[in-house]
């Protein structure tokens, strides 16, 4: 296991350059988050396995996610708390060089398109989700998921956030969009999820009025993460406050249970698109997952509760369907659980190259650590 | 010999079950019973007793056990004045001087204000670690309180404590205390503006969430590791600190939020110093 401590500054997200197999970009926030600073660290993992840091930018506000620009092996770019993107040039100082700025409030994710190379995407605690071009300043797209509007109509929603008495902070956060992603199959279909508990497709080439699919996925409390699988075109992960992964077939997805074209039926919360659960996959809420970019049926994920684990997807063995669900395994089918974080894990991310396994994680504790999540 | 007259078995029973009763001198309408008992009882202790009462003044255990034991209630006294054979208290009455037995002597009296200003003291020793420390720390004694209102209740429904002053004088301290805090927490919100309110309420959220119940066991090694990195979490602790109001959100000269935080008490930086960086963009991009 290797590591780096970020001094005075907590880890918020990861990603592994998709140029260089020793280089990784962390967005890093100072006081959690909370207030001040953020920092941008580029890092490079030397030869004798030590990790170092080649340059980095202080930046007026907190980060909270980070992307390689996929067509330049030098440009990250950084979702920023008041309300901007900042693309950076790691071969440059102190300042970046181009500024995004629409969002009215924080961007909490962002992602470059893996298809076309030419777009990136950012969410934001407004409720929108924008596409831009590096070559704008002006988004291209804002994309609105629609349950946000017509959650106050939906009864069975609200009845399950009065049966969550416990959990009171939906109601101001319904509206942020924790995170989106475009797919790694189709450049149009970009995925998001929300603190309505509703995750949201778009296919970006339809019209506004039926451009999205929405559907209820962690039983009324907030999905705070949802990442397409790199295999399975139609199969998705999500993560949330009620301490479960589920794992849907968008295939199944229909209009009938979509919450845009049909208010929202009890039946809704046992969507037949959800073919796979992990129960109590943490013991806090679920950050962030991310399936394998080598195996169509390992994810990970990173919890509140201070960890990491790899899981294995048993409703697919690799080249099938197999019909079962975790819940049939006595470990619920992980694999590994990395227990050295000491703070909130938010960052994770697999690398793409080498010997398929390795992980990067970062956490409020100001490490980043690079370990075999697989184990051989 | 009044115990062979009684030949009932009803009458025996009752006989038994109040001598054992009167080891708490529980008095009983039934008293002309169990006066043999009582006076035995009562002429076995009441010399020590007394004797710690009246001579040896600094001996606190001496004053409360004259409290539990001989503290005649007005309700014994009642009964006795009642019964036919209450002329048998009066030598001990009298012996102390009293002259009305719902009345304390006046020697009684001093003594117990001598005990009464030292139990003062005492109490408030007690309490000079949270008085001292923090006004915030009146939160501190929510447990002590709940505690206090227990005892109370118990003795309340004990008639046996009747006369329990010390507690009572506790509990009456306590309520001062409490009376005298609240008012400066008060003040001090006061200070604070709607953010910071806004961030000490969610930090409170936080910590309610995040802190397990103490009566909690963890079933599993995986929550319990979970919970001990909880404890041990500095990002908690500043949680903990904004919402007993230790640190909270500093402010700029003209009332908006600087993206600081600060101590309150002394005014110290919380956490990181702020940089200003400017909006500024490179143009000189390479290719």
């Amino acid at each position: 296991m290797l590591s780096y401590h970020m001094q005075g500054f907590s880890g918020y997200g990861v990603q592994y350059s998709p140029f260089f197999d020793n280089k990784l970009a962390v967005a890093a926030s100072s006081n959690f988050g909370l207030v001040g600073n953020g920092k941008l660290y580029i890092l490079e993992i030397g030869r004798e396995g030590k990790i170092a840091e080649v340059n980095s930018f202080l930046t007026q506000d907190c980060l909270f996610d980070v992307a390689w620009n996929e067509s330049h092996e030098n440009q990250v770019l950084v979702a920023q708390g008041d309300g901007t993107l900042r693309l950076f040039d790691t071969t440059l100082k102190e300042f970046p060089i181009a500024i995004f700025k629409e969002h009215e409030r924080e961007v909490f994710s962002c992602n470059w398109n893996l298809v076309n190379r030419q777009n990136f995407l950012s969410s934001s605690w407004d409720g929108s989700i924008k596409i831009w071009s590096p070559l704008r300043k002006q988004s291209l797209m804002s994309l609105t998921p629609r349950p946000l509007e017509i959650t106050k109509m939906v009864d069975p929603l609200n009845a399950i956030l009065l049966n969550k008495k416990n959990h009171t902070g939906i109601s101001k956060n319904k509206n942020c969009v924790y995170q989106a992603q475009f797919s790694p199959h189709d450049p149009n279909l970009v995925i998001s999820c929300s603190g309505n508990s509703y995750a949201s497709l778009f296919d970006i080439r339809l019209p506004p009025s039926k451009n999205q699919n929405n559907f209820l996925v962690h039983s009324g409390l907030e999905a705070l993460t949802c990442d397409f699988n790199k295999y399975r075109p139609y199969v998705v992960a999500t993560g949330g406050v009620d301490n479960a992964i589920r794992i849907w077939d968008i295939r199944m997805l229909t209009t009938n249970g979509s919450a845009t074209n049909n208010r929202t039926t009890q039946n809704q919360t046992h969507n037949p698109s959800c073919i796979n659960e992990i129960i109590n996959a943490h013991g806090l809420a679920i950050r962030k997952v991310s399936w394998s970019p080598h195996h169509s049926n390992i994810l990970m994920s990173a919890s509140y509760d201070m960890t990491c684990r790899i899981w294995r997807d048993l409703s697919n063995d690799g080249t099938k369907e197999t019909y079962k669900t975790n819940s049939t395994d006595a470990r619920k089918g992980s694999i590994l659980n990395f227990t050295k974080h000491s703070e909130f894990v938010f960052g994770i991310d697999w690398s793409l190259w080498g010997k398929p396994g390795y992980v990067a994680s970062t956490a409020w504790d100001g490490n980043l650590f690079v370990w075999n999540g697989l184990g051989y | 010999m009044q115990n062979v007259c009684h030949t009932s078995p009803t009458e025996q029973i009752i006989q038994k079950s109040h001598r054992i009763q009167s080891g708490s001198l529980i008095p009983s309408k039934r008293t002309r019973l169990v006066r043999t008992e009582l006076k035995t009882q009562y002429n076995n202790k009441d010399p020590h007793v007394e004797t710690c009462f009246l001579h040896d003044t600094s001996d606190l255990e001496g004053v409360n056990n004259v409290k539990f034991q001989t503290q005649p209630s007005p309700l014994t006294l009642r009964a006795q004045n009642n019964t036919e054979d209450s002329s048998s208290w009066v030598p001990q009455f009298s012996s102390m001087k009293i002259d009305d037995p719902l009345e304390f002597s006046s020697e009684y009296k001093r003594l117990y204000s001598n005990y009464e200003s030292r139990q003062r003291q005492n109490s408030i020793r007690q309490n000079l670690p949270f008085r001292s420390s923090m006004v915030r720390k009146t939160t501190l004694n929510y447990p002590l309180q709940n505690t206090l209102q227990q005892q109370r209740q118990g003795n309340r429904n004990d008639p046996t404590d009747a006369f329990n002053f010390d507690a009572e004088f506790h509990n009456l301290e306590n309520e001062m205390q409490e009376a005298r805090y609240e008012p400066i927490i008060q003040q001090d919100e006061k200070w604070l503006d709607q953010d910071q309110v806004e961030l000490q309420k969610i930090a409170t959220g936080i910590v309610k969430c995040c802190t397990p119940p103490p009566s909690s066991t963890s079933s599993s090694s995986t929550l319990s590791s979970m919970e001990s990195k909880l404890s041990e979490s500095k990002f908690l602790k500043l949680m903990r600190g904004i919402s007993s109001g230790d640190v909270t959100l500093k402010k700029k000269a003209d009332g908006n939020s600087s993206s600081e935080f600060f101590s309150p008490n002394d005014g110290e930086l919380v956490g990181n110093r702020h940089v200003f960086i400017s909006d500024e963009v490179r143009e000189d991009i390479s290719n």
